[in-house]
């Protein structure tokens, strides 16, 4: 009989079923080992329970397939009719589970993907954690690297400004924005006269002589920041003056307003004083050379005038009034001589002895031509005189002079107190090789204004008539032409920095170059 | 969903103020007194069946209907998986495999369904057996019914392929997987 035969359909059924269990067995093998890899991974737990379900309703329904055709082929058609509705009914449960099964993907896929956003952005944050706090350990490291070796460098740095501060022999100060005084250098204190730590309360106002100095310091922060070469007088602790030259630079805050000042204070009184010692020297050089001048194209008339007048005066009775006109023209004329000779003297033109002289035997003479007078005026003398001092070489006449003239000057300081002391005193200095003079009165003193113009010739403080200007002028002019100096205090200086007052006038003069070779 | 799950315990477990005002506690005869018919008519019910009818009856067809329709519920389910596979943009070729396994396999279910319907409708004179199940023949002539239930016997071939790209796909996922971590470790 024709017909198509149905034996291919069972081979392929049978080896199909065969193949399926194959396949949906290795499947289901390589799913679990991806969940055994990645066992948190939930798409392949997923899959694994997909493969599971595919593979049980592929199991089943190949066993199933392959049991019917056996049980067909071995003629139990009947037992298998009573097996097919158990494997049919297994085979349709195992299918809708597999299609359950898959249903769900969308959804556990979306959790999954949820949970992946979740744990990436949780990695990246956690990446980035441990990247900050690397670097933050990195930062902090170099921090205190660079916070130990700033603290080197600001300690060798404060180390070194600090040795400038204490060991600079100019005063370093620094102020506040009421100008009072915050800190201020040893060097400064000692230059102002005071102790450690006694700057504490000082003000500005307190060191400045004048008052509009402290207001120019000010108005030159304000206007430039700084202060340039200010020259102004400071006041000492004991009330006497230094000049000094100032620099200093104002100090802002954060705002840009002046908090305080720093600044640098050059103590400029030697030199100062020096400057005005070689202005005089060089003035009264000059003035001595034009008194010279004058003094010689005077002097010859003046000794005309005087011939002729007491020529004049043989021709005219004693008591008529002529011959009195012609006395007072003689007087005056004399007067004008002597004054013409004391410029002469001062410059050094007149002539002059040149011997060995001891000076204190010439300060006794001098004390004791003026003895009288001075006691007169109350005033008691004070000798003090080496006995072994060395020669001096010179005019006797000159130096007596001298001391006369001083001796004089401080007569007249004191007369007007109504008395006092006057202290002679000689000594030597071997390291100088100077023989000292030492003529001390208990005056009033002599004003700091004037100090500098006593050796002027003609200035005087006397009354018009009652001096010619020249006493102290011709005094310094035969110390200079001696080879010496004249130096002047007051106050005087006493012991332990304090101060006496009146006058001193002390001369300065070089010992014999012979009595020099003897004391070597 | 923790709020709304917070939001669920405040409505049961939290009443407002207002709520509170309404509810009177009901008396313990007073239950008594309703429950107690209702359990006296479910015991006479119990007692006394005579024909209640309450359990349907699944007759013989009824199997055959709920594998066809567990095969359109597989190739929908097939569907769906392909589609979302796709949506999601998994790259990679374990991917590409398992779209394969849901393509054929769905042309499976469909030729499956198709197998069963035909089978149902064919006569099982028109297959005889000379010399045993082996020698069976689908007897002639051979009409296109005959020609698809002949056909749709080989569904094997569509089947096996896709169970056969089923595992090619999975031992893909796994080498994929593996060499990643084999990096990781060696790295």
């Amino acid at each position: 009989m024709n017909g198509l035969p149905m034996l291919p359909a069972i081979l392929v059924d049978i080896a199909g079923s065969a193949a399926n269990i194959v396949f949906s067995f290795l499947a289901t093998l390589y799913a679990f080992r991806l969940t055994r890899l990645k066992p948190d991974n939930f798409l392949w737990g997923y899959l694994f329970y997909v493969n599971l379900a595919i593979s049980a309703f592929a199991i089943s329904r190949a066993v199933g397939h392959i049991s019917r055709e056996l049980m067909y082929i071995a003629g139990l058609g009947d037992v298998w009719r009573m097996i097919a509705p158990y494997s049919g009914g297994f085979n349709t449960l195992f299918m809708i589970s597999v299609a359950a099964v898959m249903i769900f993907y969308h959804k556990g896929v979306q959790a999954y993907e949820a949970i992946e956003q979740e744990a990436a952005k949780l990695k990246q944050s956690k990446t980035r954690l441990a990247h900050a706090a690397r670097e933050l350990k990195e930062l902090n490291q170099n921090l205190e690297d660079k916070v130990e070796e700033r603290t080197e460098e600001l300690s060798k740095s404060e180390k070194k400004f600090r040795h400038l501060f204490t060991a600079s022999k100019d005063m370093v100060f620094f102020t506040d924005a009421s100008r009072q005084i915050v800190d201020m250098n040893p060097a400064g204190l000692i230059m102002l006269g005071y102790e450690a730590g006694e700057s504490q309360g000082l003000g500005l106002r307190d060191l400045f002589r004048h008052e509009g100095d402290v207001e120019t310091y000010a108005a030159m922060l304000k206007r430039s920041g700084y202060v340039s070469d200010l020259e102004a007088e400071f006041r000492k602790r004991d009330g006497s003056t230094i000049y000094v030259l100032i620099s200093a630079n104002a100090l802002y805050d954060d705002h840009g307003a002046i908090v305080g000042s720093e600044g640098i204070a050059k103590d400029l009184t030697r030199l100062k004083t020096m400057m005005e010692q070689l202005v005089s020297s060089e003035k009264m050089a000059t003035v001595g050379q034009m008194a010279a001048g004058i003094a010689h194209e005077i002097n010859t008339p003046l000794g005309i005038i005087l011939g002729y007048t007491q020529l004049m005066m043989d021709d005219f009775e004693r008591e008529s009034e002529t011959f009195q006109n012609l006395e007072v023209i003689e007087r005056q004329t004399k007067a004008s001589r002597k004054i013409v000779a004391d410029l002469l003297k001062y410059s050094r033109q007149s002539g002059s002895a040149r011997e060995s002289v001891n000076i204190s035997e010439i300060v006794e003479d001098a004390a004791a031509v003026t003895e009288h007078n001075l006691n007169l005026s109350h005033i008691k003398v004070r000798l003090d005189l080496a006995a072994d001092l060395p020669q001096i070489t010179g005019d006797p006449e000159k130096l007596r002079q001298v001391i006369v003239n001083l001796i004089n000057n401080a007569h007249h300081a004191m007369e007007a107190k109504g008395g006092g002391e006057l202290f002679l005193r000689t000594g030597f200095d071997p390291q100088a090789g100077l023989v000292r003079v030492e003529i001390r009165d208990t005056g009033d003193g002599i004003p700091e204004q004037i100090k500098a113009r006593i050796f002027d010739p003609f200035f005087t403080t006397k009354p018009v008539g009652k001096g010619t200007g020249l006493g102290l002028s011709v005094s310094y002019g035969i110390i200079q032409e001696h080879g010496g100096a004249i130096e002047v205090e007051s106050p005087v200086n006493g012991p332990n920095q304090t101060t006496i007052p009146g006058a001193l006038f002390r001369l300065l003069l070089p010992v014999a170059r012979e009595t020099a070779i003897i004391k070597d | 969903m923790v709020k709304l799950a917070s939001n669920v315990l405040n409505t049961k477990h939290e009443l407002l103020p207002d709520q509170k005002m309404h509810i009177r506690p009901v008396p313990m005869n007073q239950r008594i007194l309703t429950v107690t018919p209702l359990l006296l008519t479910l015991a006479a019910v119990l007692c006394l069946p005579g024909e209640a009818l309450a359990l349907q009856v699944h007759g013989e067809p009824e199997g055959l209907y709920v594998h066809q329709m567990a095969h359109i519920h597989y190739l929908l389910a097939l569907g769906y998986f392909y589609w979302d596979i796709r949506r999601t943009a998994f790259t990679g070729r374990g991917w590409r495999y398992l779209q394969l396994y849901c393509i054929l396999m769905a042309a499976w279910n469909i030729v499956a369904f198709t197998g069963h319907a035909v089978g149902v409708s064919l006569d099982p004179q028109e297959l005889l057996q000379h010399n045993g199940y082996l020698q069976t023949i689908l007897k002639s002539p051979i009409d296109l019914h005959k020609f698809s239930y002949f056909i749709t016997k080989l569904d094997h071939l569509l089947c096996v392929p896709a169970l056969f790209f089923l595992f090619i796909g999975m031992r893909s996922f796994y080498h994929s997987v593996a060499g990643t971590q084999g990096k990781r470790g060696g790295e």
